[in-house]
């Protein structure tokens, strides 16, 4: 019983890994904020 | 001399007449682009015979001065021995960062070991165009027909 | 306009590698630009791997080789290991500005549709539009992917991109037709602008 106990977690703690990870390399298209506030043009 | 025509010759010493193993991989020296070793064997017990051991490569047979030319890797030379770098299969990348396929074969004079050309199953590339050989990729300058 | 125009989640992902040793040093996590200037910036890093995780290194564009179709090419490895201060400090502040998903909204206050990508010019390094889906009003082509030009923009934050009002005749539908529209775009502009 705590052994299948202990064996889930794992389980849940590695895919909880692997789906953490897969997040922070994401990545995307990112505008720099522009220096002066306000309009950029 | 094609490559693929080398790999599985057997090397024999010209001392003895003795068999020491076949031909499994070649050592490319990238700077001077030239076979600078023949692998013989595979995985740990893997050994290697330098290019200026060699006396002869022929379609039958790798002639080797002696059996003692069989030695084992240097940390340089196991980069290629140990499957980091791949020749055949390796992946051709031009400099512009386009890929041309994986290298399906290798000429090289059978003589003094130089490279001659790379070849991908759509693409001979000159080895004067090599430019570095590293674990992800051989490097070669662009072509004029590629896009700027 | 000539060159080669890429579109930037095309960039997402792909190796950085050395010229000088055929290393692969890094994959490439989010792509970095600046709206003012119109330029590409560079590009934040992911260690290679299935599970490894971002790096903290940035690439500088001034240190890029070249951008091909399977892989951002760099001089050496310094070019990922040097420090570039100006460039991590953008990402410090802007890691959040993500435009893809980003309302198209004209100063008007109407709602054009949604950023789906950004195009470059690889070669220069420029920016030279966005890619949108149009919202079934915009036009006939409604559905299909439709491309503006960077100068009939206005301003984007993360959130939404700013275009003037009447902007509609120079978006264009395909990528070939699009370096005309850009032309022809800044035809229209004042001079100076």
């Amino acid at each position: 019983m705590l052994i299948a106990v202990i064996l889930i977690l794992i389980v849940v703690a590695l895919v909880a890994f692997v789906v953490i990870q897969r997040r922070r390399r994401a990545g995307g298209i990112i505008v720099a904020k522009p220096k002066r506030g306000g309009s950029s043009q | 001399m094609l490559l693929t025509t080398t790999l599985g010759e057997n090397v024999v010493s010209k001392a003895t007449a003795d068999t020491l193993g076949a031909v499994t991989g070649v050592v490319v020296d990238a700077k001077v682009r030239t076979i600078a070793a023949l692998q013989l064997g595979k995985g740990r017990k893997a050994k290697v015979v330098g290019w200026s051991d060699v006396s002869g490569v022929g379609s039958a047979a790798v002639v080797v001065e002696r059996d003692e030319a069989v030695r084992e890797p240097s940390d340089d030379e196991h980069r290629y021995v140990g499957g980091d770098v791949s020749v055949i299969g390796g992946l051709v990348l031009s400099d512009r960062g386009n890929a041309h396929g994986k290298i399906v074969d290798v000429e090289y004079d059978e003589v003094s070991g130089a490279l001659v050309s790379i070849r991908t199953a759509s693409l001979t590339v000159p080895a004067a165009a090599l430019r570095s050989i590293g674990a992800f990729a051989w490097v070669v300058a662009a072509g004029d027909n590629e896009p700027a | 306009m000539s060159g080669l125009l890429f579109r930037a989640t095309d960039l997402n992902g792909l190796p950085v590698v050395s010229i000088d040793s055929g290393e692969a040093l890094a994959d490439v996590k989010d792509i970095v630009y600046s709206a003012e200037k119109s330029a590409l910036l560079g590009f934040t890093l992911n260690k290679r791997g299935f599970l490894a995780g971002p790096m903290k290194n940035v690439l500088a564009y001034a240190d890029v080789a070249a951008i091909g179709r399977d892989a951002v090419m760099v001089k050496s490895e310094a070019a990922v290991t040097k420090k570039a201060d100006a460039l991590v400090a953008v990402v410090d502040e802007s890691s959040a500005r993500n435009v893809i998903g980003n309302d198209v909204l004209t100063d008007g206050g109407q709602r054009l549709g949604t950023v789906i990508d950004v195009v470059i010019e690889v070669t220069s390094g420029d920016i030279v539009g966005y890619e949108l889906t149009g919202d079934a009003t915009l036009q006939a082509h409604a559905g299909r992917p439709l491309l503006i030009p960077i100068p009939a923009t206005l301003a984007v934050s993360g959130t939404a991109l700013m275009v003037p009002a009447g902007v509609e005749p120079f978006i264009r539908d395909d990528l070939s037709g699009f370096g005309a529209a850009v032309d022809e775009f800044r035809a229209q502009l004042p001079e100076g602008a």
